[in-house]
């Protein structure tokens, strides 16, 4: 199973092949999870990889190979279940998904410095991420953290390549803020503390 | 993808990203999803296999209809039927046939049974341990095969056609 391509192993799986199944699992559910993780919370993670999955196994034909890789085909059907969730729970308004928010203001609402400045792990990092808006967050997770290309990422959030690329520059520039504005406020701390 | 549009990136954030996505690869779901989704998927086979035995059930059981139909309109003729007697006066054209040849359902009792007359490759009756010398590769020959009630082909025999 190895070295058979996701394509097969989707149609495979389809089929009905447990093992073929198993393996696109093992290469996709950990990307699916952190998606999830990161634009759901953690609590609704595995319920979002599940329904993905079998969402996927069940939509015979919908994958077309030509409009991009199975992993963009897994993780749109992760981005349409999740919108779809959140819609219901209605904790996240689903516009903030897929518009450009008032950047300033999120900045102001969610900076962690304190955090920073008691411990620069890497969980301020990831609280960061995880305090940017939603159509912020998502591309960094896409891009940043799964490594995706413009066009990959592009066809998951189903956006021109242009605005995965302005989306990321922004979302950037809003973690650099963050980051580097503890990372002075950390400097400040520590300069206060020396006698 | 980190370094594609390095401009106005700085280096700290790129080291942020990277240290994030590599501790990130810890994330994984619960052993229970996959557990669950392979049961899913057994029970999505077996339900499929359900409808193709189904569908295929249905198929065959049409085309058994089909041709218990057909050997119900043939009539229950009688096989010497079939064949003309060469010794009909207004026979202006006779034929001989082989012996009935046993198929693979022979053995099936049946009460009435019809002849269907279809064309096959000459070279048919060499299963039949007829050796067909004076036909050529692509010739074709005539061939009376028995069906019973139920739509089994029992036997089949050969016939030629002769001109007076």
């Amino acid at each position: 199973m190895k070295g058979i391509d996701d394509a097969a192993l989707l149609e495979r799986a389809r089929r009905g092949d447990e093992d073929a199944f198993s393996e696109l699992f093992s290469r996709h559910q950990r990307a699916v999870f952190r998606y999830a993780v990161y634009m759901c919370g953690a609590d609704a993670a595995d319920d979002v990889v599940q329904d993905t999955f079998m969402n996927v196994l069940l939509k015979s034909g919908r994958y077309d190979a030509s409009k991009g890789a199975v992993i963009s085909y897994i993780l749109g059907t992760a981005r349409h279940l999740m919108l779809r969730r959140l819609s219901r729970s209605s904790s996240i308004p689903v516009g903030e998904f897929t518009e450009d928010l008032n950047l300033e203001g999120s900045i102001e609402r969610e900076t962690p410095l304190d955090d920073f400045a008691r411990q620069e792990t890497i969980e301020v990092v990831r609280a960061a991420v995880q305090s940017l808006p939603p159509a912020h967050r998502e591309v960094i997770v896409l891009c940043e953290l799964e490594e995706m290309d413009y066009a990959e990422a592009a066809n998951v959030m189903q956006c021109p390549v242009g605005t995965v690329r302005s989306r990321l520059n922004r979302a950037r520039a809003l973690l650099s803020k963050k980051l580097g504005g503890v990372t002075q406020n950390a400097k400040r701390k520590r300069d206060s503390a020396q006698p | 993808m980190t370094t594609n549009d390095s401009n106005g990136r700085d280096s700290k954030l790129n080291a942020a990203m990277r240290a994030l996505a590599e501790d990130d690869a810890k994330l994984r779901s619960s052993p229970d999803v996959e557990k669950r989704l392979l049961s899913e998927l057994r029970g999505i086979s077996r339900g499929r296999r359900r409808r193709t035995w189904l569908e295929v059930s249905l198929v065959a059981a049409a085309l058994l209809l089909g041709i218990a139909l057909y050997a119900w309109q043939m009539g229950n003729r009688q096989l010497s039927d079939i064949v003309q007697s060469p010794s009909a006066p207004e026979a202006a054209i006779t034929e001989i046939a082989t012996e009935f040849l046993p198929l693979p359902y022979y053995h099936v009792p049946m009460n009435t049974g019809s002849t269907v007359r279809i064309k096959v490759p000459a070279q048919a009756l060499v299963s039949f341990g007829l050796a067909p010398s004076e036909f050529g590769q692509d010739d074709m020959v005539l061939a009376d095969v028995l069906v019973g009630e139920d739509g089994l082909a029992r036997a089949v025999r050969f016939v030629r056609r002769l001109s007076n």
